[in-house]
């Protein structure tokens, strides 16, 4: 008795545990598709997070560590400030310590071992652009802030040099002290000298020592701060002075006598805002990637759903049985999630995988920011955190879940006794009039969503309304199919059209839970892929546009490419002037304007701008009004008038060359190069308020008849130096800034191609579904005399019909969510805005080709309940 | 436990390494570079020359030329409480770095500053310690007369109204500070032949070398949140060179005492790698105002007693036999762990002591002893 008592549970808790697998194996397949689904998203999601966070922990530990124990740091843009504002915070009762800092990035260009100290003046080439960061310390005043830059002369080994004075190593002129990740970038040794350009010139470093304290994977290199404003061409200039308060000194009185003895334009930052900075840095770009991986995870969580009512469909008489032999409903219920939270856990577990692997092989490839140029001189290692990896997965199934839930509490709301006849045909659901109020109300919540700004510079808002359009457009679908299709039945009526195509649109019509299931999926993937296809066009469409206004030049000159200390000298630029067939040259200097330490500085772009005609050269948006004299015209881009909320005709205050002044909105430009905001301001007005401003790039314009390999093969020739200076004409700028945006967005194609597969599925699942059920059917209507051909052709037209009621819908749908995205989402993201370019051949390619697989997929779908035999069928009986 | 970071372990190492250079081992000036690449000049330090007289004030302001230079007060003060010794001593250093660097923050003279105090109650030394190049008005070291600055610690020398003037010497370090006056009561002592000081065998292996003795002490000492008013009596030496140490030369004792009869005793030794001593010298001023200077031969310095530090493993003869001459006496510390450990800040580890000075009678004098080089070996 009592050992019954005690294995009767288990007796009853394996059929359930069959009944699971059952169904997993009944179609392998779908049960594979799902967990791919859900591999995908979880996978792409957790990639993007985990390459984030690895290169963003990086980035901002370098911050950190820079900052050392500093209260504050006290820093202006490239060109830094003036030197004798170091002095003053030092001298200050408020202050306990202060340490000045030079920071140049400069391009290595040659390296020379000691054993060729003859001819070191050559040394090797560098095959590659390789650049180095080089902070130059006042290594006594740094000893109190921040010991773990604090170089060590001699070799890593710790040899004892007797000959080696280390002091004057330290101190030295013409001595450099390299991380070990730059010693590795620049397979360099201790010993061994560097020959970094600075303007048109090569200085020689010798590397005398490392920088034990440096984490790893930091590329720096420190010097002493005399050498490094001598050697680089930076006399007079610091571009950050860190500093300790003295004890008991609060934050707002420490702000306020900092504040009055250093220039205008010098930021006066924590660690947490730089930090925050950093973190700003990339944000947008971040969420955006998170928010395509979420799409993927949608995405799978609508296939689970789609494979789920299948199952559920087919398996329904097993439940009823189930039930009977005294499930309970909650049973059921459990019983299928549990099925559904199997294929998640799977799936998510796959996913993690697949999402380690592919970050770290994108962080071995292109680095932490895929690429993006977010994060330059770290070379992070992939760090992958518990919390991240269970979070993905739990998103995973739990769109695994919720997918599962529709069908599965339809499923156990059917009455027994009609599931037990075993009628797959639906008939509670086939009574149910499709509802319009829940989509509608959905729809109606996204639109008032779009309209609430951005929340932290995130458009959430926005996101959220993307996907209740989604939902929306998918719950109203049944309403408009069954209205198309009754309207459709009773043209076929008039038209008298053949049998097959009434009986077609008649059974489309009659849209039962499983049509409803095709058409929600052909919209759902349908409008991801419009919505993608018209983002995509959008900005690549305005990109193009952009590129071509500025680059107006036949020829442009770069020198610095990510340096600081690459320029074209006045001599270089008056040898240009007088080169024969160039009629025209026009140089740029870059620099940046810290307007807030919380956030990455503002580009500052020095160019000749004629105030009359500004258009000429910038992409305007809107029109350019003239500056009142006296005032100095400046033109914020697009991303920096949104920022910093510029308008044009407004009169601001800014810090130019560490002088506070005036200055006159005159018109704003599209920018797509800098999201955080950019600054173009006339070349001879921004020298004269910096004297000595160094141009970096020129554009030239040839003279008529000139050729461009002509002028370049003549400037070869008689400009010495010019061999360091890069020369690209527009038409290969424009390709190579294409090539790297679609790379960018090669990723949307993919969430794209999954979105057919979805589509597609959908349209499966439910013709196979309904197969067994219309075999009767077809036997009824080959024993009526149709012929397999004409039901066939039946089959076809009803999926055709699915798919171009679903692309129809689904194309509004999405049409309505690339609105969104080009006009809410982006600009709150990125702060910049899009011309709208809707790639209509591709869409409608896409629509047809979704419709012509559509029918095929019915066909084949269907193709065992029309096979030959099925007269058979007529006979059959449950 | 945990091992403190590699990091910061290795950045105090590496500031060791570079500060151990400083002052006290200096190497001799490398020649000229070719000019050809900024930043690859070097200085050519000047060397002493044997017959240069001493001209004051001008001699107790600063020698940028010479490599090493320092000003060094060393003194006994006493209050209700007690005695105690106390050293404030600021050194310039030259770096061999290129001169020609026209950066104003270019490191062409290095600032450095140690105060300490020995105070029996705390047996063993408070100290503090600070670096800086010279430059900006924050930091220097004056040509005319004395005045050394690093930022708000000084050194200075008026010349008002007194014999050999008054010093004015400023350490504020927050846990340790010091305000002390020096008064000069006597005239100045010049070391070697008039302040021709030998340091080895050879002539330019030298410094010139000056002493105010018996210098009246009155001011405010506060440490451990005590603040005390002290009187006493100090030493202060000005010495520069650019070749204090002779190759193979690892350090050096030295010691100053104030006699109680109004005399002064200075002794040296240069000691070698071996164990050996390279050279010897010393000065003794009689209570009269007579002086004489000894050389190698005539001076001994034999330690009586070690003491080994637990910090850092170095064993010094903290208490010696000094014989000058034919002026024989004993020194014996205050108390023994009077080492200066400034590992943390400039990187230099030696002994400076307050010692009193035993004749064959009992008690003749007070003064300070230095023991430099013995850590030496474990810094490497």
């Amino acid at each position: 008795m009592s050992a019954r008592g005690a294995r009767s549970p288990r007796v009853g808790a394996d059929p359930l545990a069959a009944f699971i697998l059952s169904g997993l194996r009944a179609a392998p397949g779908r049960a594979l598709a799902v967990v791919l689904a859900i591999a995908i998203g979880v996978g792409m999601g957790l990639g993007i997070y985990l390459i984030n966070r690895t290169a963003l922990d990086e980035f901002s530990g370098a911050v950190q560590f820079l900052i050392g124990e500093a209260d504050y740091e006290l820093h202006a843009g490239r060109d830094g400030f003036d030197e004798s504002a170091w002095a003053r915070v030092a001298r200050l009762p408020e202050v306990a310590a202060a340490a000045p800092v030079v920071d140049v990035t400069a391009r290595v260009e040659r390296k020379a071992r000691p054993a060729g100290a003859a001819d070191a003046s050559q040394g090797e080439a560098y095959p590659e652009r390789r650049m180095l960061r080089v902070l130059g310390i006042d290594l006594f005043r740094l000893a109190r802030l921040n010991t773990r830059l604090i170089p060590m002369a001699g070799s890593a080994s710790g040899a004892a040099e007797p000959s080696r004075d280390s002091l004057a190593d330290l101190l030295g002129a013409d001595t450099v002290f390299l991380s070990a990740a730059a010693l590795v970038e620049l397979d360099a040794q201790v010993g061994d000298r560097l020959g970094l350009r600075v303007g048109d010139s090569l200085r020689w470093l010798r590397i005398a020592g490392t920088l034990p304290g440096v984490p790893a994977g930091q590329r720096l290199a420190v010097m002493d701060i005399a050498a490094a404003q001598w050697q680089f061409d930076r006399l007079g200039v610091l571009h950050r002075i860190d500093v300790k308060l003295a004890q008991g000194v609060d934050d707002a009185r420490a702000r306020r006598a900092i504040a009055a003895v250093v220039p205008a334009g010098v930021d006066i930052a924590t660690a947490q805002d730089a930090e925050r900075r950093t973190s700003n840095l990339s944000v947008a770009y971040r969420v955006n990637l998170n928010v395509l991986a979420l799409v993927a995870l949608f995405t799978g969580g609508f296939l689970v759903y789609s494979t789920q009512s299948l199952s559920v469909h087919r398996r329904r008489s097993q439940l009823a049985l189930l039930r009977t032999l005294g499930a309970t409903r909650a049973m059921t219920v459990s019983l299928l999630l549990a099925e559904a939270g199997v294929l998640g856990v799977a799936g998510s577990l796959l996913g993690a995988m697949l999402g380690v692997a592919a970050a770290a092989a994108a962080i071995a490839r292109f680095g932490g920011d895929l690429g993006g140029g977010f994060f330059p001189g770290i070379a992070p290692e992939l760090s992958v955190d518990p919390a991240g990896l269970v979070l993905f997965c739990l998103l995973g199934v739990a769109a695994a879940l919720a997918g599962a839930l529709l069908p599965v509490l339809a499923a156990a709301r059917v009455p027994l006794a009609g599931a037990l006849r075993a009628q797959p045909q639906d008939v509670a659901e086939r009574a149910i009039r499709p509802r319009l109020v829940p989509g509608l109300a959905l729809l109606a919540t996204a639109g008032l969503l779009c309209l609430l700004p951005a929340r932290d510079g995130l458009p959430l808002a926005g996101y959220a309304s993307v996907l209740l359009l989604l939902l929306g457009g998918v719950a109203l679908t049944p309403a408009i199919g069954r209205a198309v299709f009754i309207r459709l039945d009773r043209i076929g009526d008039r038209l008298d059209a053949p049998a097959w195509m009434g009986l077609a649109v008649a059974r489309a019509s009659a849209s039962s839970g499983m049509t409803r299931l095709a058409l929600a999926s052909v919209v759902a993937s349908f409008a991801v892929m419009v919505a993608m296809g018209i983002m995509v066009s959008s900005f690549r469409d305005s990109v193009d546009r952009w590129l071509v206004t500025v680059l107006p030049a036949d020829l442009y000159l770069r020198t610095a490419a990510g340096s600081d200390t690459g320029w074209l000298t006045s001599d270089e630029l008056e040898a240009l002037r007088s080169t024969p067939g160039i009629a025209r040259v026009e140089p740029l200097a870059v620099g940046t304007l810290p307007l807030d330490a919380r956030r990455p500085a503002v580009a500052l772009v020095a160019r000749p701008i004629d105030a009359t005609d500004p258009g000429a050269r910038l992409p305007l948006i809107g029109q350019a009004r003239p500056a009142p004299p006296g005032l100095l015209p400046v033109y914020p881009s697009e991303p920096m008038a949104r920022i910093y909320r510029m308008e044009v005709g407004e009169r601001r205050t800014l810090a130019l060359g560490g002088q506070s002044v005036e200055v006159f909105v005159a018109a704003i430009w599209r920018d797509y190069a800098r999201h955080y905001g950019a600054l173009a301001i006339d070349l001879e007005d921004y020298r004269r308020l910096v004297p000595g401003v160094r141009v970096s790039d020129a554009a030239l314009w040839l003279a008529p008849g000139a050729s461009a390999s002509g002028v370049v093969e003549r400037l070869s020739r008689d400009l010495p130096g010019f061999s360091r200076i890069e020369v690209t004409e527009p038409g290969i700028i424009r390709e190579q800034s294409l090539r790297i945006f679609d790379r960018s967005f090669a990723i949307t194609y993919l969430l794209e191609a999954v979105a057919v597969i979805i589509g597609l599925l959908g349209v499966a699942a439910t013709f196979s579904a309904e197969a067994l059920a219309r075999r009767r059917e077809f036997g009824v209507q080959r024993a009526l005399g149709m012929t397999r051909g004409a039901i066939a052709s039946q089959l076809a037209l009803e999926g055709v019909l699915f798919a171009a009621v679903g692309a129809a819908v689904g194309g509004a749908v999405g049409g309505a969510i690339s609105l969104l995205l080009v006009e809410v989402i982006n600009p709150q993201s990125f702060h910049w805005s899009m011309d709208l370019a809707v790639p209509w051949a591709l869409l409608v390619s896409l629509a047809g080709a979704l419709v012509v697989l559509s029918a095929g997929t019915a066909v084949l779908a269907g193709r065992a309940a029309i096979a030959p035999g099925t007269v058979g069928a007529l006979r059959e009986d449950w | 436990m945990r091992p403190p970071p590699v990091s910061l372990a290795a950045a105090l190492a590496a500031r060791r390494r570079l500060l151990g250079a400083l002052g006290i081992a200096c190497l001799p000036g490398s020649p000229v570079a070719s000019a050809a690449a900024p930043g690859t000049r070097r200085p050519r330090y000047r060397a002493i020359e044997r017959g240069t007289p001493l001209r004051f004030p001008r001699d107790h302001g600063a020698h940028p030329d010479y490599r090493t230079e320092w000003w060094y007060a060393t003194g006994w003060l006493g209050d209700s409480a007690g005695e105690l010794g106390f050293q404030i001593t600021f050194f310039r250093i030259r770096p061999a770095t290129d001169p020609d660097n026209p950066s104003r923050f270019a490191p062409q003279q290095i600032i450095l500053a140690h105060a300490a105090i020995s105070d029996p109650a705390e047996r063993r030394l408070v100290h503090a310690e600070r670096v800086a190049r010279a430059g900006f008005g924050l930091v220097q070291a004056r040509e005319a007369d004395t005045d050394v600055e690093l930022q708000d610690w000084r050194l200075a020398r008026e010349a008002i109204g007194l014999p050999g003037g008054r010093y004015r010497a400023r350490i504020d370090a927050g846990r340790l500070r010091l305000a002390l006056d020096l008064e000069a009561t006597q005239p100045l002592l010049l070391h070697g032949d008039a302040g021709y000081s030998q340091k080895g065998p050879l002539p330019r292996q030298a410094s010139h070398y000056y002493t105010q003795p018996h210098l009246r002490v009155g001011g405010r000492i506060a440490h451990a949140g005590r603040e005390r008013t002290v009187k006493g009596h100090a030493w202060l030496d000005h010495e520069w060179s650019s070749e204090i140490l002779a190759p193979g030369a690892t350090g050096w004792d030295w010691t100053g005492i104030n006699l109680d009869d109004g005399g002064a005793l200075m002794a040296f030794r240069i000691r070698g790698d071996d164990g050996s001593v390279v050279w010897a010298g010393g000065t003794l001023r009689d209570r009269l105002g007579h002086t004489r200077a000894f050389g190698p031969d005539s001076v001994r310095m034999t330690p009586a007693r070690h003491w080994r530090s637990a910090r850092t493993g170095a064993r010094y003869p903290v208490a010696m036999q000094v014989r000058v001459g034919a002026t024989e006496i004993a020194l014996e510390p205050l108390f023994d762990d009077q080492e200066l450990d400034a590992r943390g800040a400039t990187g230099i580890v030696y002994w400076e002591g307050a010692v009193r000075a035993i004749g064959p009678s009992g008690p003749v004098g007070r003064g300070y002893l230095e023991l430099t080089g013995y850590a030496g070996r474990l810094v490497l």
